[in-house]
């Protein structure tokens, strides 16, 4: 029956080809549009866990808050912050996952430089660790400067020119203590930020953690950032083995192992998903987005393949009565005409998978660039990612639209009478 | 011995909403070996009455046995694997399969039989030696003659070893050199395998080579044997 079917696909090459083509393109169209998806989901992820996506500043994997914190407002600043924070960092650092963890206090004030106050937002941060968490996907020179100078404060670029701020000079940072009063420092201005946001670009400052616990006078800090080491935890399915892309089973194991290293009921943990909605908004977008596309598909599909089968069982009627009135059981004539199909899908799908990846290899090496996103200042390379588990079911559902699509001719031919196609004309 | 018995037999089509009757009060008996056409002018029944025969249709009424099974009650979709044991078809336009070569057409009917592919491929080799063609076993139909499709389309009809066949207009494709070998290979192959054959032909070479014509006219048997 295989060579029947198959010698019947090669019968009309043309219809067959098309077709085939049909299959290539469906394939083709959804492979490298999930190839893009999952790029953008990585890449989404990443810039909130390293960057900061929407704010300024990477939310890291997870952060750890005093528990009051997530619970109920403060008193006053810092009046949930975590004390004896030394000593939890050095607690959180032994878990095996973990690459390292930072502290951070959020900072609300103003910034002077003498003739002009600019409200600002910011953190104060421990440049000496925070310098690893930007990696590949943004710049450690902001943390490096910082570190260098003890007293510097870095500024998002558009801020700096408003203050028409000069390097070395000083700049004066106004905040209100944790007793509630006002409190100013100086600082001395060691760069700028581009926080890839207009807004954050206007508003976002850094500072040293020392500075900072002057300025408010505490010792508390109000979180911990976890940065998980990235050679840890990948995607044990392969899926993306060279991109670390966190899957949700790894987070909660991490998390798991992290919660129980701290002291229950003290401190609370948020992930970056947790803290970041941005992500799972753009994936929700996207999938409705791929779901739409991949029912216009389906749809293109079945009505190409449909065409394709009507049309070889109506040339073919006068050869169904033939092969019926010598003894051929129906049910074989279903099975024939839905092997072709078979044998369609397999052939479209199979060159569909291999053109998904090679067209994924010429976009990711041809250098292009997206636009910045909405509220974006940066534009970010043009990448499609190579996820074979994803093309794997595109494939199979194209395959299943062509099956069905093949069905109701297949059916019609199986049901033919015997007389009536015989004498088709 | 009667290798079919038509009692009674009556069909009618609607053609455009009007009632055609095929045929009418059918009784015919054939006995196995003969050599027979059914005779008759165009619409006069011929094909229906093979198609009958052939059990590819269902009269309207009227009993049919065939080699001695009584197949008047059996649904059509369940004769198929009586068709394929019994009964072997010529058609007037061949019906060959197009993507086969010579060989697997004829091999064909064989593949839902479960007898061995050394015992398909010799009863194969051994009906293209009867057809004298067994030089075209490995080309495709279009390659072939009338007459050489036609002789794979016998090969086909008995390589079931059918108790009959049932030939619709088999040379009418045919110019008349090549339609009369045709009847002569089939009547040597009657006489040689004791197979049953019955043409719905008007075709007077066929009428000629004949030992009995059942004559219908308006779907009623006219005249008997000659």
């Amino acid at each position: 029956m295989l060579k029947f079917a198959f010698r019947n696909v090669l019968r009309n090459k043309r219809r067959s080809l098309i077709s085939i083509s049909v299959l290539l393109i469906g394939v083709m169209g959804l492979g490298i549009f999930s190839g893009f998806m999952h790029f953008s989901f990585w890449g989404i992820q990443e810039n909130i866990i390293h960057v900061g996506m929407g704010t300024p500043g990477g939310t890291g994997h997870f952060q750890i808050f005093d528990a009051r914190y997530l619970k109920a407002e403060e008193p006053r600043f810092l009046d949930y912050g975590i004390l004896g924070w030394q000593a939890l960092i050095r607690k959180i650092e032994s878990v095996p996952n973990v690459s390292f963890a930072t502290p951070r206090i959020d900072i609300m004030g103003l910034v002077s430089n003498g003739e002009k106050t600019e409200p600002v937002i910011g953190f104060a941060i421990d440049p000496a660790k925070e310098k690893y968490l930007p990696g590949i996907f943004g710049s450690a020179d902001p943390y490096v400067k910082l570190e260098i100078v003890n007293d510097g404060i870095m500024l998002g670029k558009e801020l700096a020119k408003t203050l028409n701020a000069r390097e070395a000079g000083y700049l004066t940072l106004l905040s209100t203590t944790t007793d509630g009063a006002m409190n100013a420092i100086d600082l001395q201005f060691t760069g700028t930020i581009n926080t890839g946001t207009p807004e954050g670009d206007k508003r976002f400052i850094l500072v040293n953690l020392r500075s900072a616990m002057n300025l408010v006078r505490s010792d508390r800090v109000r979180k911990i950032v976890v940065v998980l080491h990235e050679s840890n935890i990948k995607d044990r399915k392969g899926a993306s083995k060279e991109l670390n892309f966190y899957n949700e089973a790894d987070m909660d194991k991490a998390a798991g192992v992290l919660g129980r290293t701290l002291d229950k009921g003290e401190y609370s943990m948020k992930s970056w998903r947790q803290l970041n909605s941005y992500y799972d908004s753009v994936k929700d977008i996207y999938n409705t987005i791929f779901g739409f596309i991949g029912i216009v598909m389906a749809l293109v599909v079945i009505l190409s393949i449909y065409n394709t089968m009507f049309m070889a069982v109506f040339e073919r009627t006068k050869e169904i009565g033939t092969l019926m009135a010598v003894g051929t059981p129906r049910r074989y004539i279903l099975l024939l005409f839905l092997l072709e199909g078979v044998i369609i899908a397999l052939i479209g799908g199979a060159f569909g998978y291999g053109g998904t990846y090679i067209m994924a290899k010429i976009i990711s090496n041809a250098g292009l660039t997206m636009p910045p996103p909405p509220g974006g200042t940066r534009g970010y390379p043009l990448v499609i990612h190579t996820v074979h588990w994803w093309w794997l079911s595109i494939v199979l559902f194209i395959m299943l639209n062509t099956i069905v699509a093949c069905f109701i001719p297949a059916y019609r031919a199986a049901r033919m009478q015997i007389v009536k196609a015989l004498y088709h004309a | 011995m009667n290798i079919i018995e038509l009692t009674d037999i009556s069909k009618s089509y609607f053609l455009d909403k009007i009632k055609v009757n095929a045929l009418s009060k059918i009784k015919i008996e054939i006995k196995k070996g003969e050599f027979t056409a059914i005779a008759g002018p165009s619409g006069s029944g011929k094909t229906s009455l093979l198609n009958v025969i052939g059990l590819i249709d269902k009269p309207d009424t009227g009993s049919f046995i065939l080699n001695g099974k009584d197949t008047t009650h059996i649904p059509l979709n369940h004769l198929s694997d009586l068709r394929r044991k019994t009964i072997g078809f010529v058609f007037q336009t061949f019906n060959l399969i197009p993507v086969f070569n010579a060989f697997e057409n004829v091999e064909y009917p064989l593949i839902f039989t479960d007898i061995s592919k050394k015992e398909k491929k010799d009863r194969v080799d051994h009906l293209l030696r009867l057809v004298d063609i067994p030089e075209l076993a490995r080309h495709r139909p279009f390659e072939m003659s009338g007459g050489q499709r036609q002789r794979i389309a016998i090969a086909r009809a008995l390589v079931n070893n059918p108790e009959v066949v049932l030939a619709d207009e088999p040379t009418a494709n045919l110019d008349s050199g090549t339609g009369s070998e045709i009847l002569e290979q089939m009547k040597r192959l009657n006489k040689e395998l004791n197979v049953t054959f019955i043409f719905a032909s008007h075709d007077p070479i066929v009428l000629n080579a004949v030992e009995r014509i059942i004559y219908l006219h308006d779907g009623m048997i006219e005249g008997g044997a000659r």
